[in-house]
């Protein structure tokens, strides 16, 4: 029983979902509303149609037999199915083209949403899982199930149904109350049992599997993704692979059949019972016929509306089903964007508002201040107590053994994350005080997964910023890259990538870095974050961009963090990490003198370049 | 030509099930019976109660055929709910084969495919019928409508010819109109979905875009907000417009289906009215024709529906077959398998040269080396040179263009080819983890139970062993956060560590490293440096690097320019040549130098 109440309180607020969907529709494209309301009465009176004039034929059949009486009951019949088809082909099409648009507004505000979001909480897996619901639905074209179009035509017909069902209710109480009386409660019993069989059922397929799901997108992809391709061949996988496959989908298939069964049972016991009243009936109108209480016409219209009702209440129960998913859905979504636009209530300072004088944007010092910081859901600290002072204008190199907290340290830096204690100072401000769509105006990075667009080479560089041309080609020069854009067939015009078209040119490795970089440059912040900028670059382009990169930061204030001690070459001072805590901090003089952690790796990797002019 | 691949396709996939799963096959048929028989039921019913009355039939004889035909109702009625049910359980489990047979192929397919663009989208397409996609579900439904109409359709057409041949006639000619009109309007509407496609695949790559998390990054930095948001303006609008054509089409389609349908129910009515008013029909034959006549419509439009539908997707269909049939070159060539107990792990390149297929530029030219067993080589050069080429030959992910390349005095291409894989133990630049235990990530099989010693030595060896202990599963630590919250992502070098430890436990007599220290710390590179000779013991080990720093580990040096050997020998040989390698190599110990000097 209490079964029952929560899964009706469950239907009743997915039912909610579907309601806020169509005010927020309601907001956006008011005609589609009342088209929609009008699809919906249309729908719902139709077939009454077909039961009237039938039944007016049926008793000129039996009674005045005039041929000219029936032909108007027919064309007027004919008719009005006739007016009503092309009324509703013009409500769909409307409709249609409301719903795209309805789509494309919606879908932007996913997008909105995903792009101003907290960044950690960009991350989180419960937002992936609620993005991509709200993705599914709001996508443009039809490419799933819980597509848009699916869910406002269900629940139309959801509505005519039930509309429908009080016309049918209305006509046969003219036969007896008592017959109505028992059909309610059996098709009330009918559509509560239907509704937790769907429930479960919908549970199971869309909460309990989503994470199988995943698992199992993610084994087809290690399958057939080319990332994976060398590994598979030289390591073999191909049975190992099989094997996850096959282990996952059985525990999925087990779940599943629990349910099925459980439903085949629930639908099988509700179709039995109201097959048996339809049988009963079938036997009342007989003897009601044949003691000539109802005529043949009245026992066609009883009957007819008996099935109309059947059918319309297994119409109603099969919408149950995609009623729980759409509303899930659509609760995702709603969730999703509340998620997202929970941030920019919580500043003490205005969006636009200037927090730094012309001049101290380009001199930013940087300090932070005892900082703490875990990672959620790990054991340990990450960063234990980290205080640093970056002078404005200075060059700061960061170093340390993998996983001692340097990308951490970055992380912080960028507000992509927030310290557990301690506080980052930007210019003597804590940063958590600076809205961040200014703060990212006063900051510029080159991260280590950076992403080339399918656009021109000048719009990865600059996008829609406008941008001195003089600048761009300064910058273009300095980078070495001079050479290569001219041999590019449409210069920076050229688009970096071959997704839209043949004529597209994909960028090596090391180009790609230099395009990077150049965003990061062009930028012209006043701190410069620079992480493994080199990675992909040779020797010899890696000395080059290191040469250049001391001119082209003068008086910006940066930092660099790689694992190649000669970008040590040219800072002022060079941070060193080791678990988490800053255990030396010098230029790179002081630090050999020190003869610590700095200078043994320094001198590890000199050692070889020792050791092999020994050998000569 | 494309018909015969409809119903060739069809039956092959017949034939997977009917062999993995022939429960779905069961459920299918009832389903397909039953569900034809559905409509019906009511039709009959109503023909039997008006017959009935009419002619006056006795109570018991009605009460007999109201049992008789209620137990029918419950029956058929039953039967299709269940099997409605299982089916659309089964078609989801025959992914499973599907996707199965799918990564088979895809692993044994030639490594060249998948970097060719024909056959990524062949593959993108294919992958359309299998897990998390609808389509295979699609095809099965509509296969199933397809048998299911029909069957009501040969039903109608009897009682309609029975009655009257020209109303027959008349609905069978609207429904094929309505049908003709149908496929008039798909045909206007592909032209214009094609239009469409370029302009939704920008729309799309915008969206990815803009929900891409580690984009998210550059989006936040740069302020792209309203720079995406704007560029989707100009795509959206078009993409709405053009379908605002599909659904102009669409709707004068509907608007004369209309018109004629109007015309079949007044021909048919005009006629049953004469009919029974003139000519003594039954009122009870009245209505079977007319529901008969509209459940005549309804299954041809089912009918022509299903096969549209049948046919786009049996494009996917074809995709996934052709790709399951692509034969695989690289395999047929050979059939030797390797000795285990005479391997010399010695590799020679004759004259080999090679051009990537479809491109023109020659990559390696006439590459000639010989490499002892057990010796270690470093092959350097600018980016392009052909250092990783080189290294794809030798695993055979591409075959030579010319030359040949001997493993044990044997060419490579004798060998049975999971046979010659055996040999080779790898760690590439672009390495991948899986979302799995460290210990199934290296030793990669599932019962590992055993080996975990044996595993925990190798871990030992490469410093890894306390950072593994120390976590919470340890060793059974799952190294990723897609599926679970306690899962970690380790750091870049201590996953690159965990990759060396799997490519140590394959134990292999050849080990290939491709910039194996490029994410590790200057420590953690010294390490593996100095662990190196006793990591690697026998084996011949090919290193490839930009940091002239491994050349302390190597016996020989290879230095590759413009896709030729042009320096080849030991350090001390190579620095007296006074070329290329010198050059290079006192432009990276300079700094070093410079330095210590300073410091001293």
């Amino acid at each position: 029983m209490k079964k029952a109440v929560k899964c009706i309180g469950q239907w009743f607020s997915y039912f909610g979902e579907v309601l806020t969907l169509l005010k927020r529709i309601g907001r956006v494209e008011p005609g589609y509303l009342i088209g929609y309301v009008i699809n919906i009465i249309l729908s719902a009176v139709i077939p009454f149609n077909s039961i009237l004039f039938i039944k007016l034929l049926l008793d000129e059949f039996v009674n005045h037999r005039r041929f000219d009486v029936s032909l108007l009951y027919v064309f007027l019949m004919c008719g009005i199915n006739f007016l009503y088809r092309f009324l509703t082909a013009c409500l769909n099409r409307q409709e249609q083209m409301a719903l795209e648009r309805i789509k494309a507004k919606f879908l932007l505000d996913v997008e909105e949403v995903t792009m101003t979001m907290p960044y950690d909480k960009l991350e989180n897996a419960k937002a992936i899982d609620q993005r991509q619901k709200a993705m599914e639905v709001f996508y443009p074209t039809m490419t799933g199930f819980m597509d848009l179009h699916k869910t406002m035509y269900l629940f139309r017909t959801l509505l005519a149904n039930l509309l429908q069902l009080f016309g049918f209710v209305s006509i046969l109480l003219t036969l007896n109350s008592q017959v109505i009386l028992i059909m309610f409660v059996i098709c009330l019993f009918s559509i509560i049992i239907e509704s937790i069989a769907s429930e479960k059922e919908f549970k199971v397929w869309n909460i309990t599997l989503v994470q199988y799901g995943r698992k199992l997108g993610y084994l087809q992809d290690v399958g057939t993704n080319l990332a994976y391709a060398k590994e598979l061949r030289i390591y073999q996988l191909s049975n190992w692979l099989s094997a996850k496959l096959t282990d996952v989908i059985n525990k999925i298939i087990k779940d599943v059949s629990k349910t099925v069964r459980w439903f085949v049972m629930v639908a099988c016991i509700s179709n039995a019972l109201i097959i048996l009243f339809n049988g009963g009936l079938f036997l009342y109108f007989y003897l009601l016929a044949s003691d000539k209480i109802i005529t043949l016409a009245e026992v066609t219209v009883y009957f007819n509306t008996v099935s109309s009702f059947i059918v319309a209440l297994l119409a109603i129960s099969n919408s149950l089903v995609i009623l729980f998913k759409s509303g899930h859905y659509l609760q995702s979504y709603n969730e999703y964007m509340n998620m997202g636009t929970e941030e920019e209530s919580s500043f003490p300072m205005e969006q636009n508002k200037e927090i730094f004088s012309e001049d101290m944007i380009q001199n930013m010092s940087l300090e932070f201040r005892d900082v703490w910081f875990r990672y959620p859901g790990s054991q340990e600290d990450t960063l234990r107590g980290v205080s640093f002072n970056i002078a404005p204008g200075s060059k700061i190199a960061i170093v340390g053994d993998n996983g001692a907290g340097k990308t951490t340290v970055i992380k912080l830096l960028m507000k992509f994350y927030q310290p557990d204690s301690g506080t980052i100072l930007l210019n003597g401000v804590e940063i958590q005080n600076i809205p961040n769509k200014k703060y990212y105006e006063y900051i510029s990075a080159v991260f280590q997964d950076f992403k080339v667009l399918n656009y021109t080479l000048k719009e990865n560089i600059a996008f829609d910023k406008l941008c001195d041309q003089t600048e761009l080609d300064q910058i273009i020069k300095d980078l070495q890259m001079g050479e290569m854009v001219s041999r590019l067939p449409s210069g920076q015009e050229t688009i970096c990538g071959r997704l839209f078209g043949e004529e597209g040119i994909e960028l090596s490795g090391g180009q790609a870095q230099k395009v990077a970089i150049a965003r990061a440059l062009l930028k012209n912040s006043g701190v410069i974050i620079l992480d493994e900028p080199t990675a992909m670059l040779s020797p010899a382009g890696e000395f080059e961009i290191y040469q250049n990169l001391n001119d082209l930061t003068m008086g910006k204030t940066a930092i660099f963090i790689s694992h190649r001690m000669s970008s040590c070459r040219f800072c002022d001072n060079i941070i060193v990490l080791e678990q988490g805590k800053i255990v030396e901090q010098g230029d790179h003089l002081s630090l050999m003198k020190l003869n610590g952690l700095y200078f043994k790796m320094f001198t590890t990797q000199a050692q070889f370049y020792q050791d092999m002019q020994n050998i000569e | 030509m494309k018909n015969n691949n409809i119903v060739k396709n069809y039956f092959r996939i017949l034939k997977i099930i009917a062999h993995e799963n022939k429960k779905f096959l069961f459920a299918s048929v009832l389903l397909v019976i039953s569900s034809s028989a559905y409509p019906f039921i009511n039709i009959f019913l109503l023909k039997y109660l008006l017959e009935a009355i009419e002619r006056k039939t006795s109570l018991e004889d009605f009460i007999i055929f109201a049992i008789v035909a209620v137990s029918i109702n419950l029956a058929i009625t039953g039967i299709k709910i269940i099997s409605d049910r299982y089916e659309k359980l089964y078609a989801k489990v025959q992914m499973i084969p599907m996707t199965r047979r799918f990564i088979t192929q895809s692993i044994k397919m030639d490594y060249q495919n998948m970097e060719n663009e024909q056959v990524i989208q062949e593959m993108n397409r294919a992958s359309y019928v299998l897990l998390n996609k609808i389509n295979l579900e699609q095809y099965l439904e509509a296969a199933n409508l397809i048998l299911i109409s029909f069957i009501q359709l040969i039903i109608t057409i009897v009682i309609l010819v029975n009655t009257n041949i020209l109303i027959f006639m008349l609905v069978l000619l609207v429904s094929i109109l309505n049908n003709v009109i149908n496929f008039a309007t798909q045909k206007k509407n592909y032209i214009v979905h094609k239009g469409i496609v370029p302009i939704e695949r920008r729309w799309r790559y915008i969206i990815d875009m803009t929900t891409d998390i580690s984009f998210g990054k550059t989006v936040r930095l740069h302020s792209l907000k309203d720079y995406f948001l704007k560029k989707g303006e100009e795509n959206r609008g078009e993409f709405i417009s053009l379908h605002g054509k599909r659904l102009k089409n669409i709707f004068h389609a509907d608007m004369i289906k209309g018109i004629i349908s109007l015309l079949q129910e007044l021909g048919v009515f005009i006629w049953l009215v004469y009919a029974v008013i003139y000519k003594g029909l039954l009122i009870s034959s009245f209505t079977v024709i007319f529901n008969s006549a509209s459940q005549m419509n309804a299954s041809f439009v089912t009918l022509a529906e299903n096969i549209y539908l049948l046919a786009e997707n049996n494009n996917y269909m074809n995709d996934f077959f052709h790709f399951l049939d692509r034969k695989s070159q690289l395999r047929s060539t050979g059939s030797l398998s390797v000795n285990e107990l005479k391997q010399t792990g010695c590799i020679e390149f004759r004259n080999v040269s090679f051009t990537y297929p479809g491109s023109t530029r020659v990559i390696l030219k006439d590459i000639n080396l010989k490499i002892t067993p057990g010796e270690s080589i470093t092959v350097i050069g600018e980016n392009g040179a052909g250092k990783t080429t080189l290294v794809k030959l030798l695993m055979r992910l591409y075959d030579v263009t010319s030359g040949e390349i001997l493993y044990d005095n044997v060419n490579i291409k004798e060998y049975d080819y999971d046979e010659y894989m055996k040999v080779l133990a790898t760690i590439f630049q672009d390495y991948r983890i899986f979302a799995f235990s460290i210990y199934e990530n290296i030793c990669l099989h599932e019962d590992y139970q055993n080996d975990v010693f044996h595993m925990d030595e190798i871990l030992e060896d490469n410093n890894m062993l306390q950072k593994v202990k120390s976590l919470k599963h340890g060793g059974e630590m799952i190294l990723s956060k897609l599926f679970d919250e306690s899962g970690i992502e380790l750091s870049g070098g201590q996953m690159q560590k965990i990759a060396l430890c799997r490519a140590i436990y394959k134990d292999a007599p050849v080990i290939i490293l491709d910039e194996p220290t490029a994410s590790l710390s200057p420590l953690a590179e010294a390490e593996l440096y100095k662990d190196f000779h006793r990591l690697v013991k026998n084996k011949t080990a090919i290193y490839i690097s930009h940091r002239l720093s491994s050349s302390t580990i190597s016996d020989k040096i290879c230095v590759l320019h413009n896709g030729e050997i042009i320096e080849y020998g030991s350090h001390k040989q190579l620095m007296e040549l006074n070329g290329e390698y010198k050059k290079m190599y006192e432009l990276q110990s300079r700094y070093y130098q410079d330095q210590l000097e300073e410091s001293e």
